[in-house]
Protein backbone atom coordinates (compact mmCIF):
# COMPACT_ATOMS: atom_id res chain seq x y z
CA UNK A 1 0.00 0.00 0.00
CA UNK A 2 1.50 3.38 -1.05
CA UNK A 3 0.12 6.34 0.76
CA UNK A 4 1.05 10.08 -0.34
CA UNK A 5 4.07 11.24 1.73
CA UNK A 6 2.79 14.23 3.25
CA UNK A 7 0.17 12.05 5.50
CA UNK A 8 3.43 10.33 7.62
CA UNK A 9 5.35 13.42 7.25
CA UNK A 10 5.24 16.26 9.73
CA UNK A 11 6.06 19.53 8.44
CA UNK A 12 9.28 20.84 9.19
CA UNK A 13 8.58 23.50 11.85
CA UNK A 14 9.15 27.23 10.52
CA UNK A 15 8.17 30.36 11.85
CA UNK A 16 4.93 31.15 11.93
CA UNK A 17 5.75 34.63 10.60
CA UNK A 18 8.24 35.75 8.54
CA UNK A 19 8.95 39.85 8.51
CA UNK A 20 9.64 41.23 5.24
CA UNK A 21 13.29 41.87 6.71
CA UNK A 22 13.86 38.23 7.34
CA UNK A 23 12.59 37.02 3.97
CA UNK A 24 15.34 39.63 2.21
CA UNK A 25 18.25 38.28 4.86
CA UNK A 26 17.24 34.99 3.99
CA UNK A 27 17.36 35.38 0.30
CA UNK A 28 20.56 37.07 0.52
CA UNK A 29 22.41 34.12 3.22
CA UNK A 30 21.60 32.27 0.49
CA UNK A 31 23.27 34.59 -2.66
CA UNK A 32 26.14 35.43 -0.37
CA UNK A 33 27.03 31.63 0.63
CA UNK A 34 26.90 30.88 -3.68
CA UNK A 35 29.18 33.34 -4.38
CA UNK A 36 31.56 32.86 -1.56
CA UNK A 37 31.81 29.29 -2.99
CA UNK A 38 32.34 30.62 -6.24
CA UNK A 39 34.61 33.08 -5.61
CA UNK A 40 36.41 30.47 -3.20
CA UNK A 41 36.77 28.16 -6.36
CA UNK A 42 37.89 31.08 -8.84
CA UNK A 43 40.61 32.09 -6.73
CA UNK A 44 42.02 29.20 -4.92
CA UNK A 45 44.28 30.03 -2.23
CA UNK A 46 48.29 29.80 -3.34
CA UNK A 47 50.03 27.78 -0.26
CA UNK A 48 52.99 29.72 -0.67
CA UNK A 49 51.84 32.70 -0.08
CA UNK A 50 49.54 31.59 2.85
CA UNK A 51 52.39 30.88 4.25
CA UNK A 52 54.53 33.76 3.62
CA UNK A 53 51.25 36.03 5.35
CA UNK A 54 51.21 33.44 8.22
CA UNK A 55 55.17 33.75 8.89
CA UNK A 56 54.82 37.75 8.52
CA UNK A 57 52.58 37.98 11.11
CA UNK A 58 53.45 35.00 13.70
CA UNK A 59 57.19 37.36 13.51
CA UNK A 60 54.90 40.18 15.27
CA UNK A 61 55.71 40.72 18.80
CA UNK A 62 51.50 41.46 19.41
CA UNK A 63 50.17 38.54 17.95
CA UNK A 64 52.98 36.31 19.76
CA UNK A 65 52.03 37.57 23.09
CA UNK A 66 48.06 36.94 22.41
CA UNK A 67 49.24 33.22 20.85
CA UNK A 68 49.13 31.42 23.89
CA UNK A 69 47.69 31.02 27.35
CA UNK A 70 48.87 29.56 30.32
CA UNK A 71 47.67 29.17 34.05
CA UNK A 72 47.52 26.57 36.68
CA UNK A 73 45.21 24.76 37.50
CA UNK A 74 45.10 22.19 40.56
CA UNK A 75 48.85 21.00 40.37
CA UNK A 76 49.73 21.03 36.95
CA UNK A 77 49.35 24.31 34.07
CA UNK A 78 47.25 24.25 31.41
CA UNK A 79 48.52 25.18 28.30
CA UNK A 80 47.05 25.77 24.75
CA UNK A 81 46.68 27.91 21.37
CA UNK A 82 44.11 31.39 21.77
CA UNK A 83 41.36 32.26 20.05
CA UNK A 84 43.45 34.78 18.75
CA UNK A 85 46.22 32.69 16.84
CA UNK A 86 43.08 30.88 15.32
CA UNK A 87 41.71 33.77 13.51
CA UNK A 88 44.48 35.07 12.53
CA UNK A 89 45.68 31.90 11.07
CA UNK A 90 42.50 31.52 9.70
CA UNK A 91 43.06 34.92 7.68
CA UNK A 92 46.25 34.34 6.74
CA UNK A 93 44.89 30.65 5.12
CA UNK A 94 41.93 32.33 3.30
CA UNK A 95 39.15 31.35 1.61
CA UNK A 96 37.64 29.91 5.85
CA UNK A 97 34.82 31.19 7.01
CA UNK A 98 34.03 30.88 10.86
CA UNK A 99 31.11 32.05 13.46
CA UNK A 100 29.91 31.65 16.90
CA UNK A 101 25.41 31.92 16.98
CA UNK A 102 23.78 31.97 19.59
CA UNK A 103 20.70 29.86 18.31
CA UNK A 104 18.56 30.63 21.96
CA UNK A 105 18.54 31.80 24.89
CA UNK A 106 16.52 30.25 27.42
CA UNK A 107 16.34 32.53 30.58
CA UNK A 108 13.62 29.62 31.94
CA UNK A 109 16.23 26.95 32.39
CA UNK A 110 19.04 29.30 32.21
CA UNK A 111 20.87 28.49 29.39
CA UNK A 112 21.94 29.44 26.03
CA UNK A 113 22.21 27.03 23.12
CA UNK A 114 25.29 27.42 20.85
CA UNK A 115 27.02 26.60 17.48
CA UNK A 116 30.27 27.22 16.80
CA UNK A 117 30.68 26.42 12.90
CA UNK A 118 34.17 26.75 10.43
CA UNK A 119 34.29 26.29 7.00
CA UNK A 120 36.70 25.76 4.47
CA UNK A 121 35.06 27.33 1.22
CA UNK A 122 37.27 25.62 -0.87
CA UNK A 123 37.76 21.75 -0.23
CA UNK A 124 34.22 22.57 1.31
CA UNK A 125 35.15 20.88 4.63
CA UNK A 126 32.37 22.28 7.26
CA UNK A 127 32.78 21.64 10.93
CA UNK A 128 30.31 22.69 13.92
CA UNK A 129 29.31 21.76 17.02
CA UNK A 130 26.13 22.70 19.19
CA UNK A 131 26.55 23.19 22.90
CA UNK A 132 24.91 24.33 25.55
CA UNK A 133 26.50 27.20 28.12
CA UNK A 134 24.38 27.49 31.45
CA UNK A 135 24.27 30.88 32.41
CA UNK A 136 26.28 30.29 35.13
CA UNK A 137 29.38 30.52 36.41
CA UNK A 138 31.82 28.12 38.74
CA UNK A 139 33.45 30.00 41.09
CA UNK A 140 34.35 29.18 44.92
CA UNK A 141 34.08 25.27 43.96
CA UNK A 142 30.21 25.95 43.23
CA UNK A 143 27.87 27.46 40.11
CA UNK A 144 27.06 30.62 40.48
CA UNK A 145 23.96 31.85 38.21
CA UNK A 146 24.25 34.48 36.33
CA UNK A 147 21.78 37.20 36.08
CA UNK A 148 23.01 40.68 34.64
CA UNK A 149 22.44 40.15 30.64
CA UNK A 150 25.95 41.38 30.37
CA UNK A 151 27.10 38.56 32.57
CA UNK A 152 25.55 36.23 30.54
CA UNK A 153 26.99 38.05 26.85
CA UNK A 154 30.45 37.61 28.70
CA UNK A 155 29.97 33.71 29.61
CA UNK A 156 28.39 32.59 26.13
CA UNK A 157 31.37 34.48 24.09
CA UNK A 158 34.13 33.07 26.18
CA UNK A 159 32.76 29.57 26.11
CA UNK A 160 31.86 30.24 22.73
CA UNK A 161 35.53 31.48 21.31
CA UNK A 162 36.92 28.11 23.24
CA UNK A 163 34.79 25.82 20.71
CA UNK A 164 35.08 27.81 17.78
CA UNK A 165 39.21 27.92 18.25
CA UNK A 166 38.60 24.19 17.60
CA UNK A 167 36.48 24.64 14.72
CA UNK A 168 38.74 26.72 13.42
CA UNK A 169 42.34 24.54 14.10
CA UNK A 170 40.09 21.41 12.95
CA UNK A 171 40.19 22.93 9.13
CA UNK A 172 43.49 24.28 9.00
CA UNK A 173 46.00 21.69 8.33
CA UNK A 174 48.16 20.17 11.75
CA UNK A 175 51.91 21.22 9.66
CA UNK A 176 50.54 24.64 9.35
CA UNK A 177 49.11 25.30 12.82
CA UNK A 178 52.60 23.74 14.00
CA UNK A 179 54.70 26.09 12.19
CA UNK A 180 53.02 28.98 13.18
CA UNK A 181 53.59 28.14 16.85
CA UNK A 182 57.16 27.40 16.28
CA UNK A 183 57.23 31.16 14.77
CA UNK A 184 55.50 32.42 17.60
CA UNK A 185 57.44 31.21 20.55
CA UNK A 186 60.56 32.51 18.12
CA UNK A 187 59.23 35.67 18.35
CA UNK A 188 59.02 35.37 21.54
CA UNK A 189 62.24 35.03 22.29
CA UNK A 190 63.47 36.82 20.31
CA UNK A 191 61.70 39.94 22.17
CA UNK A 192 62.06 42.16 19.50
CA UNK A 193 65.60 42.35 19.92
CA UNK A 194 65.42 44.02 23.06
CA UNK A 195 68.26 42.60 25.29
CA UNK A 196 67.50 39.86 28.03
CA UNK A 197 68.38 41.66 31.04
CA UNK A 198 66.72 44.67 29.87
CA UNK A 199 63.47 42.64 29.29
CA UNK A 200 63.50 40.65 32.29
CA UNK A 201 63.73 43.90 34.02
CA UNK A 202 60.55 45.60 32.31
CA UNK A 203 58.79 42.09 33.20
CA UNK A 204 59.38 42.05 36.57
CA UNK A 205 58.03 45.80 37.34
CA UNK A 206 55.32 44.72 34.98
CA UNK A 207 54.46 42.35 37.31
CA UNK A 208 55.14 44.21 40.89
CA UNK A 209 52.37 46.75 39.63
CA UNK A 210 50.11 44.13 39.87
CA UNK A 211 51.51 43.28 43.84
CA UNK A 212 53.42 40.21 42.33
CA UNK A 213 56.89 39.50 43.98
CA UNK A 214 60.03 38.73 42.34
CA UNK A 215 60.36 36.04 44.64
CA UNK A 216 56.90 34.88 43.68
CA UNK A 217 58.24 35.24 39.73
CA UNK A 218 60.93 33.22 40.73
CA UNK A 219 58.96 30.15 42.56
CA UNK A 220 57.04 30.00 39.36
CA UNK A 221 60.09 29.53 36.96
CA UNK A 222 61.56 27.49 39.31
CA UNK A 223 64.94 29.44 39.14
CA UNK A 224 66.31 32.60 40.20
CA UNK A 225 65.91 35.87 38.60
CA UNK A 226 69.79 35.39 36.87
CA UNK A 227 69.36 32.70 35.61
CA UNK A 228 66.03 32.74 33.33
CA UNK A 229 66.22 31.93 30.12
CA UNK A 230 64.35 33.50 27.03
CA UNK A 231 61.88 31.03 27.52
CA UNK A 232 61.45 31.80 30.97
CA UNK A 233 60.55 35.21 29.78
CA UNK A 234 58.45 34.16 27.30
CA UNK A 235 56.40 32.55 29.62
CA UNK A 236 55.85 35.03 32.24
CA UNK A 237 54.67 37.39 29.37
CA UNK A 238 52.38 34.88 28.40
CA UNK A 239 51.23 34.39 31.58
CA UNK A 240 50.97 38.26 32.12
CA UNK A 241 48.87 38.34 29.44
CA UNK A 242 46.33 35.64 30.84
CA UNK A 243 46.39 37.95 33.93
CA UNK A 244 45.23 40.82 31.86
CA UNK A 245 42.38 39.45 30.29
CA UNK A 246 41.56 37.64 33.15
CA UNK A 247 41.37 34.19 32.39
CA UNK A 248 43.82 33.50 35.50
CA UNK A 249 43.31 35.06 38.92
CA UNK A 250 46.88 36.53 40.38
CA UNK A 251 46.11 33.50 43.09
CA UNK A 252 45.73 31.09 40.99
CA UNK A 253 48.74 31.45 39.49
CA UNK A 254 51.37 32.65 42.03
CA UNK A 255 50.62 30.65 44.66
CA UNK A 256 51.56 32.21 48.61
CA UNK A 257 55.13 32.14 48.40
CA UNK A 258 56.90 28.71 50.12
CA UNK A 259 58.15 28.75 53.70
CA UNK A 260 62.10 28.88 54.11
CA UNK A 261 63.94 27.95 56.70
CA UNK A 262 65.47 31.66 55.88
CA UNK A 263 62.14 32.95 56.95
CA UNK A 264 61.92 31.03 60.42
CA UNK A 265 65.19 31.64 61.27
CA UNK A 266 64.49 35.06 60.87
CA UNK A 267 62.10 35.87 62.62
CA UNK A 268 63.46 34.55 65.79
CA UNK A 269 66.54 35.23 66.94
CA UNK A 270 69.18 32.66 67.54
CA UNK A 271 69.57 31.43 70.78
CA UNK A 272 73.38 30.92 72.02
CA UNK A 273 74.06 27.40 71.68
CA UNK A 274 71.95 27.03 68.45
CA UNK A 275 72.23 27.06 65.08
CA UNK A 276 75.45 25.90 63.35
CA UNK A 277 76.24 22.80 65.03
CA UNK A 278 72.74 21.49 64.47
CA UNK A 279 73.30 20.95 61.09
CA UNK A 280 75.16 18.04 62.10
CA UNK A 281 72.04 16.42 63.14
CA UNK A 282 71.28 15.64 59.23
CA UNK A 283 67.63 17.22 60.08
CA UNK A 284 66.09 17.17 55.99
CA UNK A 285 65.87 20.45 54.92
CA UNK B 1 18.56 19.56 69.49
CA UNK B 2 17.73 16.30 71.29
CA UNK B 3 20.51 14.53 71.71
CA UNK B 4 22.71 14.17 75.33
CA UNK B 5 25.52 15.78 74.71
CA UNK B 6 28.72 14.60 76.84
CA UNK B 7 29.33 16.30 80.30
CA UNK B 8 31.99 18.25 80.13
CA UNK B 9 34.51 17.79 83.58
CA UNK B 10 32.20 19.68 86.69
CA UNK B 11 35.55 22.00 86.68
CA UNK B 12 36.00 22.85 83.30
CA UNK B 13 35.36 25.54 81.46
CA UNK B 14 31.89 26.36 79.37
CA UNK B 15 32.33 28.10 76.33
CA UNK B 16 29.75 30.63 74.99
CA UNK B 17 31.76 33.31 73.24
CA UNK B 18 34.57 33.04 70.39
CA UNK B 19 38.29 33.05 71.34
CA UNK B 20 41.83 32.10 72.53
CA UNK B 21 41.44 29.74 75.67
CA UNK B 22 43.91 27.85 78.29
CA UNK B 23 42.49 24.82 79.33
CA UNK B 24 43.89 20.95 80.16
CA UNK B 25 43.94 18.50 77.05
CA UNK B 26 41.37 16.77 79.27
CA UNK B 27 38.52 19.39 79.02
CA UNK B 28 39.41 20.39 75.85
CA UNK B 29 38.73 17.04 74.06
CA UNK B 30 35.60 16.76 76.69
CA UNK B 31 34.29 19.58 74.25
CA UNK B 32 33.56 22.60 76.50
CA UNK B 33 30.95 24.39 73.86
CA UNK B 34 27.53 23.64 75.23
CA UNK B 35 25.64 22.07 72.26
CA UNK B 36 29.31 21.11 70.97
CA UNK B 37 31.56 21.75 68.22
CA UNK B 38 33.80 20.25 65.65
CA UNK B 39 37.51 19.44 65.88
CA UNK B 40 39.66 18.83 62.94
CA UNK B 41 40.14 15.26 63.97
CA UNK B 42 36.22 14.93 63.89
CA UNK B 43 35.91 16.87 60.95
CA UNK B 44 38.48 13.84 59.53
CA UNK B 45 36.17 10.96 60.73
CA UNK B 46 33.11 12.34 59.28
CA UNK B 47 34.37 11.37 56.37
CA UNK B 48 35.47 8.44 54.28
CA UNK B 49 37.14 6.04 55.44
CA UNK B 50 35.43 7.16 58.50
CA UNK B 51 31.36 7.51 59.16
CA UNK B 52 29.44 9.81 61.24
CA UNK B 53 27.93 7.28 63.14
CA UNK B 54 32.20 6.38 64.36
CA UNK B 55 32.46 10.01 65.37
CA UNK B 56 29.09 10.50 66.93
CA UNK B 57 30.37 7.59 69.05
CA UNK B 58 33.52 9.15 69.89
CA UNK B 59 31.96 12.53 70.63
CA UNK B 60 30.31 10.90 72.86
CA UNK B 61 32.61 7.93 74.64
CA UNK B 62 35.44 9.39 73.90
CA UNK B 63 38.90 7.40 72.68
CA UNK B 64 40.40 5.23 75.23
CA UNK B 65 44.42 5.86 75.63
CA UNK B 66 46.50 3.82 73.19
CA UNK B 67 50.22 2.70 74.04
CA UNK B 68 51.56 4.26 70.94
CA UNK B 69 49.58 8.00 71.80
CA UNK B 70 51.55 7.50 74.78
CA UNK B 71 54.40 8.16 73.39
CA UNK B 72 53.58 10.65 70.54
CA UNK B 73 51.98 12.55 73.89
CA UNK B 74 55.01 12.28 76.00
CA UNK B 75 57.05 13.55 73.13
CA UNK B 76 55.04 16.43 72.18
CA UNK B 77 54.61 17.78 75.71
CA UNK B 78 58.39 17.44 75.98
CA UNK B 79 58.96 19.63 73.35
CA UNK B 80 56.45 21.85 73.45
CA UNK B 81 57.74 22.37 77.26
CA UNK B 82 53.91 21.67 78.71
CA UNK B 83 51.60 18.74 78.54
CA UNK B 84 51.32 15.85 81.49
CA UNK B 85 54.26 14.78 83.44
CA UNK B 86 56.42 12.57 82.83
CA UNK B 87 56.95 9.53 85.23
CA UNK B 88 59.92 6.93 84.61
CA UNK B 89 58.37 3.62 85.77
CA UNK B 90 61.60 1.63 86.96
CA UNK B 91 60.61 -1.80 85.08
CA UNK B 92 61.61 -3.17 81.70
CA UNK B 93 58.25 -5.37 82.26
CA UNK B 94 54.65 -3.86 83.75
CA UNK B 95 53.95 -7.23 84.98
CA UNK B 96 54.48 -7.31 89.17
CA UNK B 97 51.00 -6.20 91.17
CA UNK B 98 53.59 -3.34 92.71
CA UNK B 99 54.93 -2.03 88.97
CA UNK B 100 51.00 -2.23 87.58
CA UNK B 101 49.87 -0.39 90.75
CA UNK B 102 52.39 2.48 90.44
CA UNK B 103 51.51 2.85 86.67
CA UNK B 104 47.86 2.89 87.45
CA UNK B 105 48.45 5.82 90.08
CA UNK B 106 50.47 7.79 87.54
CA UNK B 107 47.77 7.40 84.92
CA UNK B 108 45.18 8.55 87.48
CA UNK B 109 47.19 11.57 88.64
CA UNK B 110 47.42 12.13 84.47
CA UNK B 111 50.76 12.20 84.07
CA UNK B 112 52.25 9.06 81.50
CA UNK B 113 54.01 6.11 82.74
CA UNK B 114 57.32 5.12 80.49
CA UNK B 115 59.46 2.68 80.57
CA UNK B 116 63.27 3.49 81.11
CA UNK B 117 64.66 3.33 77.36
CA UNK B 118 61.23 5.20 76.52
CA UNK B 119 61.64 8.00 78.65
CA UNK B 120 65.42 8.13 77.46
CA UNK B 121 64.24 7.96 74.19
CA UNK B 122 61.64 11.16 74.05
CA UNK B 123 63.71 13.04 76.11
CA UNK B 124 66.39 12.73 73.36
CA UNK B 125 64.18 13.54 70.62
CA UNK B 126 62.93 16.80 72.70
CA UNK B 127 66.48 17.81 72.57
CA UNK B 128 66.90 17.40 68.90
CA UNK B 129 63.68 19.14 68.33
CA UNK B 130 65.92 21.78 70.25
CA UNK B 131 68.82 21.08 68.20
CA UNK B 132 67.20 21.39 64.89
CA UNK B 133 67.86 24.79 63.36
CA UNK B 134 64.48 25.72 61.94
CA UNK B 135 62.60 23.46 64.31
CA UNK B 136 63.87 25.23 67.28
CA UNK B 137 62.99 28.65 65.94
CA UNK B 138 59.27 27.50 65.24
CA UNK B 139 59.33 26.37 69.09
CA UNK B 140 61.44 29.00 70.88
CA UNK B 141 60.25 29.91 73.78
CA UNK B 142 59.63 33.80 73.14
CA UNK B 143 58.06 32.95 69.78
CA UNK B 144 54.42 31.93 70.73
CA UNK B 145 52.53 30.23 73.43
CA UNK B 146 51.72 26.39 73.14
CA UNK B 147 48.68 24.34 73.79
CA UNK B 148 46.15 27.39 72.78
CA UNK B 149 42.77 26.31 72.22
CA UNK B 150 40.68 28.41 69.94
CA UNK B 151 37.06 28.22 69.24
CA UNK B 152 35.16 30.16 66.60
CA UNK B 153 31.66 29.90 64.54
CA UNK B 154 31.97 28.71 61.11
CA UNK B 155 30.69 31.42 58.98
CA UNK B 156 29.43 29.60 56.28
CA UNK B 157 27.32 26.59 58.37
CA UNK B 158 26.77 28.72 61.82
CA UNK B 159 28.76 25.45 63.28
CA UNK B 160 30.48 25.87 66.28
CA UNK B 161 34.24 25.20 65.29
CA UNK B 162 37.27 24.13 67.95
CA UNK B 163 40.97 23.46 67.44
CA UNK B 164 43.91 22.81 69.67
CA UNK B 165 46.79 24.38 68.59
CA UNK B 166 50.13 22.83 69.30
CA UNK B 167 52.00 26.43 68.75
CA UNK B 168 50.34 29.78 68.79
CA UNK B 169 52.96 32.28 67.52
CA UNK B 170 52.74 35.84 68.29
CA UNK B 171 52.58 38.06 65.63
CA UNK B 172 56.00 39.48 64.81
CA UNK B 173 57.15 40.99 61.61
CA UNK B 174 56.65 38.60 58.69
CA UNK B 175 53.74 36.28 58.54
CA UNK B 176 52.46 34.21 61.15
CA UNK B 177 53.65 30.42 60.75
CA UNK B 178 51.75 27.88 62.70
CA UNK B 179 53.58 24.98 63.24
CA UNK B 180 52.68 21.98 63.96
CA UNK B 181 54.54 18.78 66.07
CA UNK B 182 54.12 15.49 64.88
CA UNK B 183 56.28 11.85 65.76
CA UNK B 184 56.49 9.57 62.98
CA UNK B 185 58.29 6.37 61.85
CA UNK B 186 59.99 7.66 59.01
CA UNK B 187 60.02 11.77 58.14
CA UNK B 188 61.36 10.74 54.64
CA UNK B 189 59.01 12.76 51.92
CA UNK B 190 57.58 9.88 50.07
CA UNK B 191 56.30 8.38 54.32
CA UNK B 192 54.90 12.19 54.72
CA UNK B 193 52.73 12.25 51.65
CA UNK B 194 51.52 9.05 52.64
CA UNK B 195 50.76 9.83 56.12
CA UNK B 196 49.17 12.89 55.32
CA UNK B 197 46.49 10.88 53.11
CA UNK B 198 46.07 8.05 56.05
CA UNK B 199 45.65 10.64 58.72
CA UNK B 200 44.24 13.58 57.12
CA UNK B 201 46.79 16.08 57.72
CA UNK B 202 45.62 18.60 54.78
CA UNK B 203 42.30 18.80 56.14
CA UNK B 204 44.34 19.77 59.61
CA UNK B 205 46.02 22.49 57.89
CA UNK B 206 43.62 24.87 56.43
CA UNK B 207 41.50 23.84 59.71
CA UNK B 208 43.81 25.60 62.01
CA UNK B 209 44.43 28.27 59.78
CA UNK B 210 41.29 28.59 59.73
CA UNK B 211 40.75 29.07 63.30
CA UNK B 212 43.34 32.13 63.24
CA UNK B 213 42.36 34.24 60.76
CA UNK B 214 38.32 33.68 61.78
CA UNK B 215 39.79 35.14 65.55
CA UNK B 216 42.06 37.82 63.99
CA UNK B 217 45.13 36.40 65.19
CA UNK B 218 46.59 36.35 61.74
CA UNK B 219 45.97 37.86 58.04
CA UNK B 220 45.25 36.16 54.92
CA UNK B 221 48.88 35.35 54.53
CA UNK B 222 48.97 33.54 57.88
CA UNK B 223 50.45 29.56 56.83
CA UNK B 224 51.10 26.50 58.49
CA UNK B 225 53.96 23.61 58.25
CA UNK B 226 54.91 20.66 60.07
CA UNK B 227 57.57 19.69 61.87
CA UNK B 228 57.48 15.61 61.73
CA UNK B 229 60.11 13.92 63.93
CA UNK B 230 60.97 10.25 63.81
CA UNK B 231 60.44 8.21 66.78
CA UNK B 232 63.99 6.19 66.21
CA UNK B 233 67.38 7.50 66.84
CA UNK B 234 69.16 9.59 65.25
CA UNK B 235 65.64 11.38 65.64
CA UNK B 236 65.71 13.01 62.49
CA UNK B 237 63.55 16.28 61.96
CA UNK B 238 61.83 17.31 58.79
CA UNK B 239 60.11 20.72 58.73
CA UNK B 240 57.34 20.39 55.69
CA UNK B 241 54.69 22.63 53.94
CA UNK B 242 52.20 21.20 51.37
CA UNK B 243 51.52 22.13 48.42
CA UNK B 244 48.96 24.43 47.46
CA UNK B 245 46.88 21.86 45.61
CA UNK B 246 46.76 19.45 48.95
CA UNK B 247 45.84 22.35 50.86
CA UNK B 248 43.26 23.12 48.37
CA UNK B 249 41.57 19.79 48.47
CA UNK B 250 42.26 19.55 52.14
CA UNK B 251 40.17 22.62 52.49
CA UNK B 252 37.05 21.40 50.36
CA UNK B 253 37.18 18.02 52.68
CA UNK B 254 36.79 20.34 55.61
CA UNK B 255 34.08 21.93 53.80
CA UNK B 256 31.94 18.62 52.96
CA UNK B 257 32.67 17.62 56.31
CA UNK B 258 31.14 21.20 58.34
CA UNK B 259 27.94 20.66 56.41
CA UNK B 260 27.21 16.55 56.79
CA UNK B 261 28.02 18.04 60.53
CA UNK B 262 25.41 20.78 60.43
CA UNK B 263 23.17 17.95 58.66
CA UNK B 264 23.28 15.33 61.17
CA UNK B 265 23.36 17.34 63.68
CA UNK B 266 19.83 19.27 62.78
CA UNK B 267 18.26 15.61 61.78
CA UNK B 268 20.00 13.93 64.97
CA UNK B 269 21.01 10.97 62.14
CA UNK B 270 24.15 9.83 62.61
CA UNK B 271 24.63 7.15 59.41
CA UNK B 272 27.08 4.67 59.16
CA UNK B 273 28.91 3.60 56.32
CA UNK B 274 26.03 3.23 54.11
CA UNK B 275 22.25 2.78 54.63
CA UNK B 276 21.83 0.65 51.04
CA UNK B 277 23.96 -2.49 50.05
CA UNK B 278 26.96 -1.54 48.64
CA UNK B 279 29.27 -2.89 45.86
CA UNK B 280 32.75 -2.97 46.92
CA UNK B 281 35.63 -3.02 43.59
CA UNK B 282 39.27 -3.45 44.19
CA UNK B 283 41.40 -0.71 44.39
CA UNK B 284 42.23 0.85 41.46
CA UNK B 285 45.96 0.04 41.42
CA UNK B 286 45.74 -3.33 42.32
CA UNK B 287 42.88 -3.85 39.87
CA UNK B 288 44.85 -2.25 36.99
CA UNK B 289 48.14 -5.06 38.66
CA UNK B 290 45.97 -7.87 38.47
CA UNK B 291 44.29 -6.90 34.97
CA UNK B 292 47.48 -7.09 33.12
CA UNK B 293 48.46 -10.24 34.58
CA UNK B 294 45.33 -11.68 33.44
CA UNK B 295 45.94 -10.50 29.98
Amino acid sequence: MNYPAEQYMPATPAPGRVGQGTAVEQSRAVAEVQAAVMVARQFPRVEAYSISRMSEACKQPALAKRAFYSFPKGSSTVAGETIHLAKELARCWGNIQYGLVELRRDDEFEQSEMQAWAWDMESNERVSTTFIVPHARWANGKAQKLADFRDIYENNSNNGSRRLREMIFSVLPVWYIEQAKDLCTATLKHGGGVPLPQRIAQATSAYQARGITTEQLEDNRGRKVANWTDMDLAQLEILYQSLQRGEVTPDEAFPEQRVTAAEITRAVPAQPGQGSAANQQGGAE
Amino acid sequence: MTAIMPEAPAAGPIITEPGIYEMTNEQYHADPVPGGSLSSTGARRLLAPGCPALFRHEQLHGQKPRKVFDLGTAAHGLVLGTGPELVRIDADEWRTAKVKAEVAAARERGAIPLKPAEFEQVHRMAAAIRQHPVASALFSEDSGRPEQSLFWVDQATGVWRRARLDWLPTLGHGRLIIPDYKSCVSAAPESIAKSVLNYGYHQQDPWYVDAVRALGLGDDSTTFVFVFQEKTPPYLVNVVQLDQATRRIGRQRNRKALSIYRECLASDHWPGYSDQVEIVSLPAWAQDRQMQEIQ
